[in-house]
């Protein structure tokens, strides 16, 4: 039986039970398009959250105090070291000629106040770097000042969202705010930009390093932020880094380098592989309609058993009547997949415009899973029923008992 | 053509073995006109599966032109029936979705001869059986008379040389089984070998070669003085 003989008969049938084949149809349509939108879903959280790192800036290195090695086990987040880092450091650093500049880094949370508002934020201490460094922009006022780093001014620059807490839109650069017990003058806010990972910028208030220092009484630094020259040159400042910590620390270089681009491939590998959970999740439910598909083709086998006795009367061998019912399921999956899939697709930009803040994007493989898992149902739950079918005996089917 | 040789055919029926043919002979010449009568679970129609391929005898030889069949896997035993027997039976079995012209395009698919070919065979066959203007009917809505018709085309359209047809009046009203008869003798008239099984001892009785069953065997065989 030629192919397109066998594709004809099977739409007969299919076309023969109108309900039927259109209840199937929506079963794998639900299924295979909630594959799409989830696996989307997924894709888009990726490229949230990895394009949120890249909004740190780019090209940047996170030095650490202490090693692994030297905080017994855990990684250094608040670790402890040999050595502090210092302002010096931070310094020496930016000597390098494969390092655009450093920020220094002291994070620490203390109350602020204005009137009778208060509340705790975070502060970071750090220098005029720390602008380019993390592509900040100001709104109103200027950002750190950058001639003296070693001054302890007791200034302060706004995050967006801290400013519009305290002092709703007023502008008040200029104007004094309390910072645990001390008093410092505003002289910047931040412009709003989107949350970014890490540290909220938004919800803190800058200052200068050792006034920072002074302020939570902690000469150590937190970290330094290093920007380097450009991409190719991270791995060389990397080393450069080590050196000259070394150098600095007396023989031992008691530091953690991460870098930027390693936090983001990690985070891409977490969000890969929770897209490829949610797909699969959403393959559950192509199960449901495989079972469904296999449930109707039994009924359609009981059904239909004179006619597979004529079949086979009329001289069809086994394997054809097994084709002929595996091709009516292969393609009800099929049409059912097809149909999903543009259901599937013409969602996305639909749930897009519905839910702006967060862009879903179909991941191209996604489209050819879901196509090729539909065919897979198709054939596994189609081939129990047509091998049914086919070893019918002819005399009992023709009888239709 | 055909020679049966002691054939046995037996079923399970739950504890018991039934013996459904019995030590069975039989020789069929090319081209003979032959009814298999008599009652119900004689065995006459385990006799017309045998012979048409659709059942296996238990034991026994069954020889089709000199060729053993008995032997044959379940794909040439297929090829078989495509190639060298046509089935009419008492049910008609047409396939209800499908029109007459559908219906008789059926064998053909299954022989695999190409779609241009097959217009101008089905064409002929429902002239020859006077259903030109019924190619496009549903069989729901055709008369019992003409649902069988559109079988036998359906039988025949790929000329084989025997013809099987279990209670082929059986459905039919007295009119329509009368046209019916005359339409399988003119089959035969044209050299198809035809075997009908029958309860109707009318129909019986035309054919040139009557056979009587019972108990799985053949009691009487009997030679029309008039052929």
């Amino acid at each position: 039986m030629r192919i397109d003989d066998v594709v004809r008969f099977s739409i007969k049938s299919l076309s023969a039970y109108p309900a039927r084949t259109a209840l199937i149809l929506l079963a794998m349509v639900i299924s295979i398009a909630s594959v799409i939108i989830l696996t989307s879903l997924g894709e888009g959280a990726r490229l949230y959250v990895t394009g949120q790192f890249r909004s740190l800036g780019s090209h940047l290195l996170f030095v650490l105090p202490g090693r692994t090695e030297t905080t017994g086990g855990l990684p250094p987040i608040f670790g402890t070291a040999p050595h502090d880092l210092t302002i010096d450091d931070s310094i020496a650093l930016a000597h390098s000629v494969l390092i655009e500049r450093t920020a220094p880094i002291v994070i620490g949370a203390a109350d602020v106040s204005y009137g009778s508002k208060e509340r705790e934020v975070t502060v970071i201490g750090s220098s005029h770097n720390l602008k380019s460094v993390f592509e900040l922009k100001v709104a109103k006022g200027r950002f750190l000042p950058d001639d003296d780093i070693y001054r302890s001014d007791r200034v302060c620059v706004l995050g967006e969202k801290l400013h519009k807490e305290l002092f709703g839109h007023r502008d008040v650069v200029g104007e004094w705010v309390r910072i645990g017990n001390y008093r410092f003058r505003i002289i910047g806010i931040l412009a709003p930009r989107g949350a970014s990972v890490g540290i909220d910028m938004s919800d803190a208030v800058m200052i200068p390093t050792p006034t920072a220092q002074m302020l939570f009484d902690r000469p150590a630094l937190f970290r330094i932020i290093v920007k380097a020259k450009n991409k190719q040159a991270l791995p060389r400042a990397e080393q450069e880094i080590l050196d000259t910590i070394r150098i600095r620390h007396g023989g031992e270089a008691d530091i953690t380098i991460i870098r930027q681009d390693a936090m983001i491939s990690t985070f891409d590998n977490i969000l890969k592989t929770l897209t490829w959970a949610v797909g699969a999740i959403a393959a559950i439910s192509l199960i449901v309609a495989g079972i469904l598909i296999m449930n109707v083709m039994m009924v359609a086998v009981s059904q239909r058993k004179s006619e597979i006795g004529l079949l086979k009367a009329l001289g069809a061998p086994t394997h054809q009547v097994m084709r002929i019912f595996l091709s009516e399921a292969l393609m009800l999956s099929l049409s059912g997949g097809v149909l999903g899939l543009i259901f599937g697709l013409a969602s996305v930009p639909l749930i897009n415009y519905l839910i702006p803040d967060f862009v879903l994007q179909t991941p191209v493989w996604s489209i050819f899973a879901a196509l090729a898992t539909a065919i897979a149902t198709g054939l596994i739950f189609g081939s129990i029923p047509a091998l049914k079918a086919a070893r019918l005996n002819p005399v009992t089917a023709l009888s239709g008992k | 053509m055909i020679s049966l040789h002691d054939i046995c055919r037996e079923f399970q029926v739950g504890d018991e073995r039934v013996r459904a043919l019995d030590h069975l002979s039989i020789q069929i010449d090319r081209g003979e006109y032959m009814s298999i009568m008599g009652a119900s679970g004689s065995g006459k129609s385990t006799l017309l599966n045998i012979l048409g391929l659709l059942d296996m005898p238990s034991s026994g030889s069954y020889r089709f032109e000199e060729k053993e069949l008995t032997r044959l896997d379940e794909e040439e035993c297929a090829a078989f029936r495509r190639e060298k027997i046509g089935f009419i039976f008492q049910s008609f079995h047409l396939i209800p979705r499908l029109s007459a012209y559908g219906n008789l395009e059926l064998p053909l698919m299954l022989k695999g001869i190409p779609p241009h070919e097959r217009r101008e065979m089905i064409v002929k066959a429902l002239g020859d059986l006077g259903l030109s203007n019924r190619a496009n009917h549903l069989p729901k809505e055709l008369s019992g008379g003409q649902q069988q018709r559109v079988a036998i085309a359906r039988a025949m359209i790929l000329k084989p040389p025997l013809l099987l047809a279990d209670e082929p009046t059986g459905n039919l009203d007295t009119h329509s089984g009368r046209e019916m008869i005359e339409i399988l003798e003119s089959l035969g008239e044209q050299g198809v070998t035809l075997l009908i099984v029958t309860h109707d001892p009318q129909l019986g009785r035309r054919a040139r070669r009557q056979i009587l069953m019972r108990d799985g065997q053949i009691i009487g065989d009997t030679r029309s003085v008039l052929a």
